[in-house]
């Protein structure tokens, strides 16, 4: 009997001294495996150029249907991303959205990328839907070149139709 | 041993043979008066028939059976004459022209007359500008002779001939492509059947042959068929006027009888006086950029249409380039291809994008020097998905020349490819 | 022509001699890939694609007889090349072979050639998901790319084409199916090609750029995504589109059309099949002309007049108004004092219920489809009576039939019906245009005939003289009257006299009328031009076709081209003042729309309702009726000049937005469906009709029916007005009690109408929703080629064609003939107010369409321009017996001296202000500034 209690005193004992399993959320975070999956965001070229070029491939691969890209053309002038194309709106339902990655999988630009940010949570249902602007990084955050088959190289000015009267 | 009288280049040596007057002096033109008075349509027929004539284009075609394809009691029908000679090492159309136009608006008024056509055009590539004001020249003056125009000769045969320039395109040779070019389209091949002979000018019966096939007609009236059976082989009777150019002390064009050998028309001081420098033959070429290569061993081929079609190569438009060992095989093929690039119409798609992907890799190897280990099954497998799958020649023509070298001197492009 | 057997990859089986190798392929289910081949068009063997083996049986050169090998099998004499199947036709016994190695090689060194040009920039490209070039890549391509793409020509794109197509060049594989499609089916040849080799490359070669009513299509048989519509482009990727079913309502041809939606938003319009009405094609109007649907000025809300202003009300509200107003206005003067007028453009079910409402409820006969313009014209009941036959199907026509088009420009006033002309003489029929000018139709025509100005009614008399010569009248089958009347008046003058007052040579009139005669199918199509001249004509072109017997059967009869895209259902449907659904013609007869102007001015007609027309725009005489009615209720879609001055403005719902059935010139009834929710609060023309009903019948005893009482008379159409003789005394038996206002949807309304309007016998959503036999686009192998990826297959319906009202037993015709419209006005010059595709119509606003309006303009003739000294863009005055009009003036070198002509519908130009009727005189005076 008493050496039952001492048995369980020792138990006790020795985890009072151990450190704990659970941390302080959210005072304190518990840092996510690299390739973990949480909130998207929308990524740069290098030059601040938007990766995203709104093909919708994201949306088509979605298997909750969680997006959605209404594309548009870039202004010659002032293009928000290479090529012609840009997504005019970007969104994702973070309540539908399952974090499978497919989306990922899916973009020939590497634009979406699920990052580490897991805190997702609303008051209202409207709350839930991330807009481009909440999910682009920052224009100094870019990375990398736009493939060739985006950049206007050396093109090749085509010739003024003929007109034969 | 050059020839006694020559076909082709009838009186070559006579001075001044391209004035009318000296040419009828010496007997031109009656061949065609006598015709029209003495002989029919069919009659004439007969004999280009029986000559054995064969179409100097290239193909070597018999001519006369190609007549012999014009459906019955169609008409209007047409004459082309082809002097689109833009193939490279081809040139003996303009020479042919240069030196005796008359010969040749003789032979196309024959061969109208014959063929029982009333207008014959004569295509001529763009770039022949003095020939071409040569033969308006001499077509003025056959119709100032009466010789040409309405009722000729008191016979009540009519017959106009023009000259239509082309616009540079070597494309334009195919014969579809010369009627649409005539017609005033884009010079493109057509689809074939129809043929031309059933439909092909304006959608009417046409019949179309070389400068040097229809300079020939004359001659074969006028002496007859069993003269000119004298010449060269049996299955390739008269002479051919032979282009040869490259590596040789004496380039030129030399009407020889056919079968008369390769080596003869290279080594002989008469004709090309041999290699220049003496260095070894090491590429020849028998027929214009489009045929496939021969080598040294092939120099006792006989020059006619059924031996060097043996000897693995096609006598085409009897256009001979010979090379020799200073040259590297994958220059040549790319300098050749170049061209048949630069001339592709870019209606099919396998000569369009498989001469420009052949060129960009050849140019890579032979301009740059820099091959990458996939070149070689590349190149291979660009040529043999081309092959056979070009709408017309062009895109078969440009097969020749990479197949060949790859094929006789693999070991050249695998030095590239080594470094 | 006779089945001949051939064998592909071991299958054997019997195709159609004469076929091609890929298109015989595809009936034995078995898929060759094609980039240049359309089935629509020639084949040209450009592309390469569809190399496949071929062999044939060696034939015993002694016997001509298949060698046999020792198995008994025939001996097979493979082609040395691969072929092209395309170009290739079956013949008995071939071999075809379209998967051995050789084949594979060479379709993947095509594809791979094609792809060493091609940027593959799928992810930005509009075609991404519907393309020939992605499917086949995936079927029958490498895998791998071999060519860098830093290798590949790179163009500056995108190259406008025009205002409504963008060519990317690097895109462009070369098959020129546009620029075939643009020379040979559209005869617009407005595209063409530029350099050679790897810079061969589509130009526009016209100005203004591709200037063609048929753009579009191009867009839908490119197999790549060269060729986009700025319409569409980077809308939305095609996957994501949902196609709801419609019909085009702009034109009478009725084309059968896909809206694609995203969600609630339309994101393009593209073709549906339909081989009896527009094949796979789709006009630019129909295309691009429906961005109407979605316009912001769209009404949304019902709204109330409040002295000179509206304010927005409920429905309920706005309903129990009009209700009331009416109500009032008929207890008080009864109901030939309201007037209703619908647009030709709705639905057979708002006009069925519309016409009910009106005679039912209120008890007024005052209804109209008509705008009550000058120049409305007649009802054309003759297109209906002698219409084509139940069964006409055009795409089955070719040689041994005869196109008469008369008075008509068909690519102005119903587009489509341009490429199934031009198929048919493709195909071999005969086709006649006779015209006072010319036409774009013209040029395809068999035999142009151009008759002088003023000169079309003789030119159809000598027609039908030659007819009744060669004795065609013994053969009439129909009931007829007035044989000998007519007779009488063609004999009065020689055939001589008649081609003089013509202007066309006698010959060609003989050679025409033989045509007609013995042709196994004969149409007539006639239009605004020839409509103008008067009933004298139509019913002299009537006789025409019925004496050389091409009535009354399938694939002959008239076509008529009427305004609006349900002009034939209005007339079918009774709303007119003279006559009942079905033709049945009233013996009290209401106002038509032309007579209804000076009675709201005159303060006979008190109340009016006008459904989707606006006469306010363009006509003086209705804005003072309007200022000068009681009450006016306006459904529209848009706040028109009409519905401005309207006390209740009810908005209605778009053709996009709710079901109906629309019956298009050859009387063929189709389907259309709701593709979104109706905008704002609007509703269907049909549901705000019954609630209107609903109230008056709670509201008011329901005046009695007395025309039925009576006992209906069936019209003998066009003849209506003139006697009752020859006419048949059928009596159309109907339900007793007119049925309730309680239909809950529209097919309830379209089966009432198949119940009692006799020749919509049998005209039920169910019926038509038939799709009939799958034609040669049905779903089957290589569908992704020839649907582009996209379907334009039609799953919801092929639409049902009405049989002709004569071959129904219940009319006669009467052949009696009507004397020619006498002109008194002395004024040198024929006003002609011409039917433009892009004229002045309210629908196309904010389309890309907007763009290529036509400008206001007064075309004059060379000759007439010359003699007043008039050069283009000279200002010039045309002045009539009762108005004057001036703009800029555009010489026409091909119109013919004493024609005018005015773009007709232009909201900048207002032609009925100088119009005296279907016909005006004008002289012509250049403006000195």
């Amino acid at each position: 009997m008493f050496g039952e209690l001492v048995k369980g005193l020792r138990t006790t004992l020795k985890y009072m001294f151990r450190q704990p399993v659970t941390v302080q959320y959210p005072e304190v975070k518990r840092p996510v495996r690299e390739r973990f999956r949480g909130r998207h965001e929308l990524k740069r070229f290098a030059d601040g150029s938007e990766r995203c070029i709104g093909c919708s491939l994201c949306a088509a691969a979605c298997p909750a249907d969680a997006i959605l890209v209404i594309p548009a053309e870039n202004e010659p002038d002032n293009p928000r991303s290479p090529g012609e194309r840009y997504a005019a709106t970007y969104e994702i339902n973070m309540l539908r959205c399952i974090f499978c990655g497919y989306c990922e999988d899916a973009c020939p630009t590497n634009a979406i990328v699920l990052e580490h940010q897991y805190e997702l949570s609303f008051y209202d249902r409207r709350a839930s839907i991330f807009t481009k602007e909440m999910l682009l990084v920052p224009e100094d955050q870019g990375h990398g070149e736009p493939p060739p088959v985006l950049k206007q190289i050396e093109r090749r000015p085509s010739p003024p139709a003929q007109i034969d009267l | 041993m050059p020839l006694s009288e020559y076909i082709i280049m009838r009186e070559l040596n006579h001075p001044d043979i391209n004035q009318f007057a000296v040419y009828r002096r010496v007997g031109g033109w009656e061949t065609y008066a006598a015709a029209l008075r003495e002989q029919t349509p069919a009659a004439l027929v007969q004999q280009v028939k029986d000559s054995g004539l064969r179409g100097r284009g290239g193909a070597g075609f018999p001519t006369g059976v190609k007549w012999g394809f014009l459906p019955k009691g169609v008409y209007p029908r047409y004459l082309l004459c082809n002097c689109d000679e833009s193939e490279p090492g081809t040139f003996n159309n303009h020479q042919i022209i240069d030196r005796n136009p008359h010969q040749v608006i003789e032979g196309v008024a024959l061969s109208a007359y014959a063929i029982e056509c009333h207008t014959a055009y004569i295509y001529m590539r763009g770039e022949f500008a003095s020939a071409a004001l040569l033969l308006e020249q001499a077509i003025a003056e056959a119709y100032a002779a009466g010789f040409l125009g309405k009722n000729i000769l008191g016979t009540g045969y009519d017959l106009d001939i023009y000259i239509h320039r082309g616009a540079g395109a070597y494309i334009c040779g195919e014969e579809t492509a010369l009627m649409e070019s005539l017609e005033g389209k884009l010079g493109q091949p057509r689809l074939k059947p129809p043929f031309p002979a059933v439909e092909g000018l304006y959608g009417k019966p046409t019949i179309i042959n070389n400068v040097e096939t229809l300079a020939n007609v004359p001659r074969i009236i006028e002496k007859g068929v069993a003269w000119y059976r004298s010449h060269g082989t049996e299955k390739s009777p008269g002479t051919k006027c032979f282009s040869i150019s490259g590596h040789v002390n004496r380039p030129g064009n030399y009407e020889l009888p056919f079968g008369v050998p390769l080596r003869e028309l290279i080594e002989s001081p008469e004709y090309a006086g041999g290699m220049r420098g003496g260095r070894p033959v090491k590429i020849i070429i028998p027929g214009g950029a489009s045929a496939p290569w021969l080598t040294a061993k092939h120099l006792d081929t006989p020059l006619d249409y059924e031996g060097v079609a043996a000897a693995g190569s096609m006598l085409g438009s009897g256009a001979v380039i010979v090379l020799d060992d200073s040259v590297k095989a994958p220059h040549v093929a790319y300098k050749m291809d170049e061209f048949f690039k630069h001339e592709s119409c870019g209606k099919c798609t396998p000569c369009r994008e498989g001469t420009h992907w052949l060129v960009k890799v050849l140019h890579r190897m032979a301009e740059e020097g820099h091959g990458e280990a996939n070149d070689i099954p590349t190149l291979h497998s660009i040529y043999r998905q081309m092959e056979g799958n070009c709408f017309c020649l062009l895109g078969e023509s440009a097969v020749m020349p990479i197949k060949s070298a790859l094929e006789l001197f693999p070991e050249e492009f695998e030095a590239i490819v080594k470094g | 022509m006779p089945d001949v057997t051939i064998t592909v990859d071991g299958r054997s089986f019997s195709v159609p001699a004469g076929t091609n190798v890929v298109d015989a392929a595809r009936m034995g289910g078995i898929a060759i890939p094609v980039f240049c081949y359309h089935p629509r068009m020639p084949a040209v063997g450009m592309c390469r694609m569809c190399l496949v083996q071929v062999g044939m049986p060696k034939l015993d050169p002694a016997t001509r007889q298949p060698l046999m090998d020792a198995q008994g099998q025939p001996v097979i004499a493979l082609m040395p090349k691969l072929q092209t199947g395309c170009t290739t036709p079956v013949s008995e016994g071939m071999v075809i072979n379209t998967k051995t190695e050789e084949v594979q090689f060479a379709q993947k060194g095509v594809l791979e050639f094609l792809l060493t040009s091609h940027p593959l920039d799928c992810p930005v490209c509009d075609k991404g998901g519907e393309c020939p070039l992605q499917n086949l890549t995936m079927e029958w391509g490498p895998g791998q790319s071999r060519f860098d793409y830093n290798d590949k020509v790179h163009f500056e794109k995108p190259v406008p084409l025009g205002d409504l197509i963008l060519l990317d060049r690097e895109r462009c594989i070369l098959c020129s199916r546009c620029v075939r499609f643009q020379d040979e089916l559209a005869d617009d040849s407005v595209l063409g090609f530029d350099h050679r080799g790897r810079n061969w490359m589509i130009v526009s070669k016209s100005d203004p750029p591709f200037a063609s009513k048929f753009s579009g299509n191009t867009t839908d048989i490119c197999p790549v995504g060269a060729l986009t519509t700025a319409d569409f482009r980077f809308k939305a990727r095609v996957w994501e589109l949902s196609s709801k079913p419609g019909i085009c309502t702009l034109c009478p041809v009725g084309c059968n059309l896909n809206f694609d939606m995203r969600h609630d938003r339309l994101m393009r319009v593209m073709p549906r099949e339909n081989g009896a009405v527009n094949d796979i094609w789709l006009c630019d109007k129909g295309r691009f002309g429906h961005r109407f649907i979605e316009h912001e000025s769209r009404l949304h809300a019902p709204l109330i007049r409040h002295g000179d202003h509206f304010v927005e009300a409920s429905w309920e509200e706005a309903l129990t108004l009009v209700a009331e107003k009416l109500a009032a206005v008929q207890s008080a003067r009864g109901g030939s004092a309201i007037a209703g007028l619908a647009a030709p453009r709705l639905s057979n079910e708002d006009l069925y219920l519309f016409q009910r409402l009106f005679r039912e409820q209120l008890g007024s006969n005052n209804l109209d489809h008509h705008l009550g313009s000058p120049d409305d014209g007649d009802h054309d009941d003759l297109g209906g009576l002698l219409a084509v036959g139940k069964g006409t199907n055009l795409m089955e026509l070719g040689a041994g039939t005869t196109v008469l088009v008369f008075g008509a420009d068909p690519e102005e006033e119903a587009p489509l019906y341009l490429l199934r002309l031009r198929a048919l003489v493709q195909r071999g029929a005969q086709l006649f245009v006779a015209n006072q000018r010319a036409t774009k139709l013209e040029r395809s025509a068999t035999q142009a005939l151009r008759y002088s100005v003023g000169g079309e009614l003789a030119l159809a008399r000598a027609l039908v003289r030659e007819l009744l010569e060669r004795g065609a009248a013994e053969r009439i089958k129909l009931k007829h009257s007035g044989l000998d009347a007519l007779r009488k008046q063609v004999l009065a003058q020689t055939p001589e006299q008649l081609a003089a007052a013509a202007g066309i040579a006698h010959e060609q009139i003989v050679a025409l009328a033989t045509a007609l005669l013995e042709a196994e199918h004969g149409l007539i199509m006639y239009g605004a031009e020839a409509r103008s001249a008067g009933l004298a004509l139509i019913e002299t072109l009537g006789a025409l076709a019925v004496l050389s017997g091409n009535v009354g059967k399938p694939n002959s009869g008239m076509i008529a081209l009427l305004p609006g895209g349900n002009s034939r259902g209005a007339l079918d449907l009774g709303v007119r003042p003279d006559a009942r659904p079905g033709y049945v013609l009233m013996p009290q007869r209401g106002l038509p729309a032309q007579q209804l102007w000076s009675a709201a001015r005159d303060g006979h007609v008190r109340a009016l309702w006008i459904a989707g027309l606006d006469p306010a725009a363009c006509l003086p005489d209705a804005r003072e009726a309007l200022t000068a009615a009681e009450f006016v209720v306006v459904q529209e879609l848009f706040m028109s000049e009409t519905a401005r001055m309207a006390d209740v403005v009810l908005p209605a719902a778009s053709v996009a937005e709710r079901d109906g059935t629309y019956t298009n010139a050859e009387r063929r009834v189709q389907r259309s469906r709701a593709a979104r929710a109706p905008h704002g609060q609007s509703r269907p023309d049909w549901q705000i009709f019954q609630d209107v009903a609903q109230m008056l019948a709670d509201m008011m005893v329901l005046p009695h029916p007395r025309v039925e009482a009576e006992g209906a008379k069936p019209a003998k159409a066009a003849k209506g007005a003139k006697t009752a003789k020859g006419q048949n005394e059928q009596v159309v038996t109907r339900p007793p009690e007119p049925p309730r206002w309680d239909y809950l949807t529209p097919d309830e309304v379209a089966a009432e109408i198949a119940e009692r309007v006799p020749s919509y016998g049998g005209v039920t959503y169910e019926a038509l929703a038939a799709t009939g036999n799958p034609g040669v686009w049905g779903r089957q192998a290589n569908e992704a080629v020839f649907y582009d990826g996209t379907s334009y297959e039609n799953t919801e319906g092929i639409g049902i064609a009405l049989p002709s009202l004569i071959s129904t037993g219940r009319f006669t015709l009467s052949l009696s003939p009507r004397p020619a419209p006498v002109v008194k006005d002395e004024r040198p010059l024929l006003l002609l107010a011409q039917p433009l595709a892009y004229g002045g119509d309210p629908l196309l606003r904010g389309s890309l369409l907007e763009r290529q309006l036509a400008q206001p303009a007064i075309v004059i003739s060379q000759s007439d321009a010359e003699k007043l000294n008039i050069q283009n863009g000279d200002r010039v005055r045309i002045v009539s017996a009762v108005g004057e009009l001036s703009a800029a003036a555009r010489v026409h070198a091909d119109l013919p001296p004493g024609l005018v002509m005015v773009p007709a519908g232009l909201p900048g130009l207002c032609l009925s202000r100088i119009q005296t009727g279907p016909r005006t005189r004008v002289s012509l005076v250049k403006v000195v500034v």
